[in-house]
């Protein structure tokens, strides 16, 4: 019984994900706008900070990280935003679809997408600020978790403002304090890896790690209530 | 003024028959008045400065006096407001619903207070008005937060879907309040040891009952601005939930009035 | 020694702070109380239950 339940929420998931991701393959909205502005952004980084590239390779992690913050905004809005138009809402409440493989479905679309800009933002930074990686295994490991983080509250957050008029002003102010401790978690455990010194990395890796459970948890439990009336 | 309900005390405490005091809560406001005033007196002038031990604080533990109370009641404001919104999850009733969004304005005011104190502080201890300290920092997070839930509540339109969104959002703000604090204290304990701690001074005598005493009164500070807030919350829905009456009520006799004169067909299908 | 130094100064932060908390906290309940009247005024008398 529950592992029937298990798989069919698991079904619904992938569901959802592989519609969002053939509506991507579709429009390609991500490779023609989200992987620019992310790029953009670290350029604009550039003129703040000065070309100078001491500065901008000692802030290397946290201008990554930001970035990613910002382009994660928008593939929340863009999740949604393909879901308020025309109804499509009620169309996910009124399928039959398990709500939770719906949440889990959304998030794993938007981590996805965050994947595709990190990749790219690692060559970015790389090319354009000069850092060198280092620590490939930390590196790697602290961007699927502060993904799976960053992916799990945002289709949290982003389903509650779905639909509002005023969405697009309310998202960052209530999406952003919380994910808080995942810049700052994700910016530590990268300078860690910069630096060869893993150690307390990996504290911070673990952290990221306990935020997404987390925050997979609420969404799991809370997009049923979220859904019914959004 | 003579009101239809004070008791033998009417002169006292006589209320304004619109608004929303009661004889209970003038009762409160007495006490807090004064309250206050012995409070001000113990604070400002009948206890010591402080002067035991090398980082005594000196006349400046006055300000503790203030900056404690008030971010003891907003976490307090908080904690409401999450506990309220569990029961309204629960027992889906418009009553929790209201007390969540009185005691969640109420905790906003508080926490801004509590910033404004806590720079006032941290500028006589470290020279500038802002600094990274990791109390400071993760309140400045948990006002921004609130004040989201806030605008939510404004966003949405519809009573009850704005009663369960403002709910879950209630309760998931309250996690994460913990979550913050420590990643924040987490964070600024790897760069260095604040250089002048914010030492929580062993007071004790006359200085820690003024504390004592300006918490407690904190609370009841809260408990009175509730009353208030609260009932302004329930007289809005209320006002709210007539306002939709209203409405519909014309909608259907405008509706009526038309399929009186055999007039159009679409205006027929608002009437119920 | 250094205390009564600092005491000339301290006591203008702590002015402020006094009247920063009970300043705002007056403003809000005078706000609170002047609308819910408003607001009291829109509704009849058997729905404000706590005057009953």
């Amino acid at each position: 019984m529950a592992e029937g339940a298990v798989g069919s929420v698991l079904r619904d998931a992938r569901l959802v994900a592989g519609k969002d991701l053939r509506l991507e393959w579709r429009t390609r909205v991500t490779v023609s706008q989200l992987l620019p502005f992310a790029l953009l952004v670290l350029v604009l980084f550039a003129f703040a900070l000065d070309p100078d590239r001491r500065i901008l390779g000692e802030a290397t992690p946290g201008l990554f990280w930001l970035a990613v913050l910002f382009s994660t905004l928008l593939a929340i809005q863009r999740a949604f935003a393909v879901e308020t138009v025309d109804g499509v809402v009620d169309a996910l409440r009124l399928s039959g679809l398990d709500p939770a493989g719906v949440f889990l479905g959304k998030a794993a679309g938007i981590a996805l997408h965050l994947l595709v800009v990190e990749v790219a933002l690692g060559v970015g930074v790389t090319v354009m600020y000069g850092t060198s990686p280092s620590g490939p295994l930390l590196l790697v490991a602290t961007a699927l978790a502060a993904t799976a983080g960053l992916a799990a509250a945002g289709a949290l957050y982003g389903v509650l403002a779905a639909g509002l008029r005023v969405r697009d002003t309310l998202l960052p102010i209530l999406w952003l304090p919380v994910v808080a401790p995942l810049l700052i978690g994700a910016t530590q455990a990268f300078a860690a890896a910069y630096e060869q010194a893993s150690g307390s990395g990996w504290r911070w890796c673990g952290l990221l790690a306990a935020f997404a459970s987390l925050y997979a948890a609420i969404g799991i439990f809370a997009f049923e209530p979220l859904l019914e009336e959004s | 003024m003579t009101s239809p309900t004070s008791g033998p005390s009417a002169g006292l405490f006589a209320v304004h028959p619109d608004g929303t005091a009661s004889h209970g809560s003038r009762v409160l406001g007495s006490v807090v008045l004064a309250s206050t005033a012995l409070f001000l007196v113990l604070a400002l002038v009948s206890s010591p400065p402080d002067t035991g031990g090398a980082d005594a604080m000196g006349e400046l533990v006055r300000i503790m006096y203030v900056h404690v109370p008030v971010a003891n009641a907003c976490y307090l404001a908080f904690f409401v407001t999450a506990f309220a919104s569990g029961m309204y999850l629960w027992k889906r009733t418009e009553g929790w619903d209201c007390l969540a969004a009185a005691s969640a304005e109420v905790g906003v005011v508080f926490t801004a207070l509590t910033l404004a104190t806590g720079s006032i502080w941290g500028h006589t201890t470290w020279g500038t008005w802002w600094e990274w300290d990791p109390r400071l920092t993760s309140t400045a997070l948990m006002f921004v937060m609130y004040l989201g839930y806030l605008a939510l509540r404004r966003a949405i339109i519809d009573p009850v879907s704005r009663a369960k969104q403002a709910a879950i959002l209630g309760l998931i703000s309250f996690v994460n309040v913990p979550i913050v604090h420590y990643s924040v204290e987490w964070w600024r304990s790897l760069h260095q040891q604040p250089t002048l701690t914010r030492a929580d001074p062993t007071i004790d005598g006359l200085k820690l009952f003024t504390l004592l005493f300006g918490i407690v009164l904190g609370v009841l500070v809260y408990a009175w601005l509730m009353l208030h807030r609260f009932r302004m919350q329930w007289a809005e829905a209320q006002v709210e939930a007539k306002g939709l009456d209203v409405a519909l009520a014309e909608r259907r006799a405008e509706a009526r009035a038309d399929g009186g004169l055999g007039g159009s067909l679409d205006a027929g299908g608002v009437r119920s | 020694m250094i205390a009564v130094l600092l005491a000339a100064g301290a006591w203008s932060y702590i002015t402020a702070a006094y009247v920063v908390v009970f300043g705002t906290l007056i403003a809000y309940a005078a706000w609170v109380i002047v609308r819910g009247r408003r607001i009291g005024r829109q509704l009849p008398p058997e729905d404000r239950r706590w005057s009953q």
